[in-house]
């Protein structure tokens, strides 16, 4: 009996929702850089502020406030960094999702693509354990800066995951290029 | 590639243009065109049957095979 290979329904509309989540998640990621930048000047010209919030027993325990307040701008930018990578990989992820929807997802610079966003998750787990270490030593006022949710095992399976699929990706290119000159 | 089409020669022997015989075994031009100039990487069974068909001839009477045309694979 003949296979009969049914052509899969027109997903336009998952196509739209998930190009609608990524923004939306871009936008949040935006959010996070502006408040905290914003942050910083803020911090540094009213340090007392948030000194005010911090347990007197956890100022003195890293010695001198300004200490604290060096220890907090780190942390901010530690995060701002987070998120920008977090941007750049989902500015990646909104070009994949754009060629799968053109029906042209074999190419080589989707393989190129999947492997720098394998990349990326990478040093964003990475970065995001050190952070959250980081906020741990610092004490228990800024268990906020864990934004990253530390080590994660789904992070680490997603970037071995990420890294198979570029390798499938690879593959379907040169199958892909040699059905090209298939006359 | 060392494999060296000869469709030209036949079209020219038969007196038959491109288009016609694409509008015979029912492929589009841009491909049959890639078949002659030589630059297609595979050819269907079924289109060099046609193409037999057609033209009244064997495959090697389409194909041919260079040695000297090797170097210029994958340049």
């Amino acid at each position: 009996m003949p296979s009969v290979i049914r052509r899969s329904p027109d997903p336009r509309g998952i196509f739209n929702l998930t190009h609608a989540a990524i923004h939306a998640v871009m936008a949040m990621c935006w959010l996070g850089i502006l408040a905290a930048l914003s942050a910083l000047p803020l911090v540094l010209h009213r340090p007392q502020r948030l000194l005010d919030t911090v347990d007197a027993a956890v100022v003195s325990s890293h010695g001198d406030p300004s200490h604290l307040l060096l220890h907090f701008c780190i942390g901010l930018l530690a995060i701002s960094a987070l998120l920008g990578l977090g941007l750049v990989f989902l500015r990646h992820l909104q070009r994949l999702v754009r060629s799968v929807r053109d029906r042209q997802p074999f190419t080589r610079g989707n393989v190129l693509r999947l492997r720098r966003m394998a990349w990326l998750m990478l040093a964003m787990e990475l970065l995001s354990i050190a952070i959250g270490l980081y906020a741990r030593w610092m004490g228990p006022q800024f268990a906020w800066m864990e934004v990253g949710g530390g080590m994660s095992i789904t992070g680490l399976i997603a970037v071995l995951m990420l890294f198979v699929i570029a390798h499938v990706f690879n593959v379907g290119t040169a199958m892909r290029e040699d059905l090209d000159g298939l006359v | 590639m060392a494999i060296v089409i000869t469709l030209d020669r036949m079209l020219q022997q038969r007196g038959m243009t491109l288009s016609e015989l694409a509008t015979r075994i029912d492929i589009t031009l841009a491909n049959l065109s890639i078949l002659k100039t030589g630059k297609a990487r595979a050819i269907r069974f079924s289109t060099l049957d046609a193409i037999c068909r057609e033209l009244q001839c064997t495959p090697g009477d389409l194909l041919g095979y260079d040695p000297s045309r090797t170097q210029d694979d994958d340049c």
